[in-house]
């Protein structure tokens, strides 16, 4: 079942008096499945965070469709559902952490019973209980955002709108988030996620859509974007350019990487098990194994530029 | 009502947090003490020999004092209120409460009641202060002097109006003071306008404007004054101020939740 699902999306700022408009996404197809992790990449300005804001409403869209829930993203009974951490957001500096949330978990329609101990959890989980009495003012980056954590998941949120993070944490504190991620995800949570930092997004999303300049340039399973296809790493026990036909080297493009290391490559005409059993006919033993993949953050550069060129 | 009632507590917060809820009550604190010596200056007895009455003069004290303080009470009170709505649409804030499940007018309102309870508490201590200390003083307890509480959180109600509709157009708290002090300012000059207008000889055409003028924005002078014309007997009170200023109150407010509600964040 898709949690989001965006039809045709767009939206365009215009500016006070209407002379400058700024197209911040186009017709942006998009759906989320339920207890899912789905990243949205994109460089600084692609709309990334246009997109969340519009499904939260805090703006609207200028054209298109969208659903929640399967309801109308505008209702505002569904907000009780989410969870939110802005990029870069701001509480008030002169409270304490457990103030921030008490009072954004009465605004999220929490009642002080339940409430109370729900906050307890939260600061547990993102590790402040010791600073839950310390005033904002005195927090680091860190722990605003792992403060911003527990805000967002305070009201035990179905979908989770996360727009970067991990933005100013520690390796350690990255994990860390990460881990609650995922462990989110295994409860049937849904997560939204924004973030520039695409190693990290590659550890634990499902989905990905890389977003350019306010269009879906890509969308797809993490593994198949990640995976490429056509090419084999084989470690081997063997100098495979001496022992193997030369018009097999040619077929399968065979590149020497190191010492015992090669590439082929591999697809419908030259299948992989017809190397494999032509490398044991000859008595060499595979060592290892393994399809070559794309890092993520490959991937998203060779899309944008390919963009670019366009 | 939960989610406005929370808002307003929070804006009570933001203003003790600022210093300025404290600067505020300091200040009335401070007339108050010295409206208790000014009372000590055998005022009784002068007004006992007064033309008028003692009557009339224990009103006219009254409603004198309160009046000179209440000005010093506006300029501090849209000092203290300015920054409630700019505050509120800061970047990183304002999706903070745009995401949660309360509506933008709710989010709004609870800022713009805030504004108000903050100056009706320490309004209401200052003329009541001034009530009791003449009461005790002077052995005067007339009730006439306490609609001047009501006149004064309706000035100041437009006042704050204007303060969230410039927030929310302009983001900025300096732009809304000074549009909330210009009106301060230029009401008086409007409610005199008769006499400026014998130094404006066949300059119709701007006489006309200011006319318009006055007729648009709210009268807060003539506001001001309504519990002192009324204690004193001192004419009828023409209706069109109180309707046009509550109109104009109404406009502003409606354009301000309006434009908060449509505009993206």
């Amino acid at each position: 079942m898709n949690i989001i699902e965006i039809e045709n999306l767009s939206k365009t700022f215009t500016t006070t008096f209407g002379k400058r408009t700024v197209k911040a996404l186009t017709d942006v197809n998009l759906s989320v499945e339920q207890g899912s992790i789905f990243g949205l990449l994109g460089q600084n300005g692609a709309g990334k965070t246009t997109l969340i804001k519009i499904l939260l409403g805090i703006v609207y869209p200028s054209a298109g469709a969208c659903k929640m829930f399967g309801e109308e993203f505008s209702h505002l009974h569904l907000k009780k559902r989410i969870g939110f951490l802005p990029e870069n957001h701001k509480f008030p500096n002169y409270m304490t952490g457990r103030e921030v949330l008490t009072f954004f978990g009465k605004l999220s329609g929490l009642e002080n019973l339940h409430l109370a101990k729900r906050i307890d959890e939260m600061l547990e989980l993102v590790e402040m209980t010791k600073w839950s009495k310390s005033k904002i003012k005195t927090y680091s980056k860190g722990m605003m955002q792992r403060l911003g954590l527990a805000q967002a998941m305070l009201n035990n949120p179905d979908l989770l709108f996360l727009d970067e993070p991990t933005d100013g944490v520690d390796p350690i504190g990255r994990k860390e988030i990460r881990n609650v991620l995922l462990a989110l995800k295994e409860g049937g949570k849904t997560i939204f996620l924004n973030s520039h930092l695409l190693s990290e997004v590659e550890l634990i999303t499902d989905r990905v859509a890389i977003l350019h300049k306010g269009k879906i340039i890509r969308e797809g399973n993490v593994h198949d974007l990640t995976n490429r296809k056509e090419e084999y790493r084989i470690v081997v026990d063997a100098l495979l350019e001496s022992t193997l036909d030369v018009s097999l080297k040619e077929k399968y493009e065979l590149r020497k990487v190191s010492d015992s290391t090669y590439l082929i490559r591999v697809d419908e005409q030259r299948p992989v098990n017809d190397f494999v059993d032509h490398l044991r006919g000859k008595g060499i033993s595979i060592k290892e194994m393994a399809q070559e993949k794309n890092s993520l953050e490959d991937v998203f550069i060779s899309l944008v530029k390919a963009e670019e060129k366009n | 009502m939960r989610n406005v009632w929370m808002m307003t507590l929070f804006t009570l917060r933001e203003s003790i947090s600022k210093k300025v809820f404290i600067a505020f009550s300091i200040f009335v604190l401070a007339m108050l003490v010295g409206v208790f010596f000014a009372a000590s200056l055998g005022f009784g007895d002068m007004a006992k020999q007064s033309p008028l009455g003692v009557n009339k003069t224990m009103i006219m004290f009254k409603m004198g004092t309160a009046n000179f303080v209440l000005s010093f009470g506006f300029l501090l009170s849209i000092f203290a209120c300015a920054s409630f709505i700019p505050s509120l649409l800061e970047k990183g804030t304002i999706d903070l409460f745009l995401s949660k499940p309360v509506s933008r007018a709710q989010l709004l309102g609870g800022k713009y009641l805030g504004g108000l309870l903050i100056f009706f508490l320490h309004i209401f201590v200052l003329i009541a202060g001034i009530w009791i200390i003449a009461g005790i003083k002077f052995d005067h307890w007339d009730l006439s002097f306490l609609p001047l509480l009501l006149s004064s959180l309706f000035y100041f109600a437009i006042l704050n109006a204007v303060l969230l509709l410039s927030g929310v157009v302009t983001k900025s708290s300096g732009i809304s003071m000074m549009l909330a002090y210009l009106l301060m300012f230029v009401s008086p000059l409007l409610a005199a306008r008769e006499k400026l207008f014998l130094f404006m000889q066949g300059k119709d055409t701007l006489k006309a404007v200011i006319d318009g003028i006055y007729y648009v924005l709210p009268k807060l002078h003539e506001i001001q004054n309504i519990p002192q014309a009324l204690a004193m007997d001192q004419g009828r009170i023409e209706p069109q101020i109180l309707l046009s200023s509550f109109l104009f109150f109404l406009v502003i407010l409606y354009a301000g939740f309006y434009l908060f509600e449509k505009n993206d964040y």
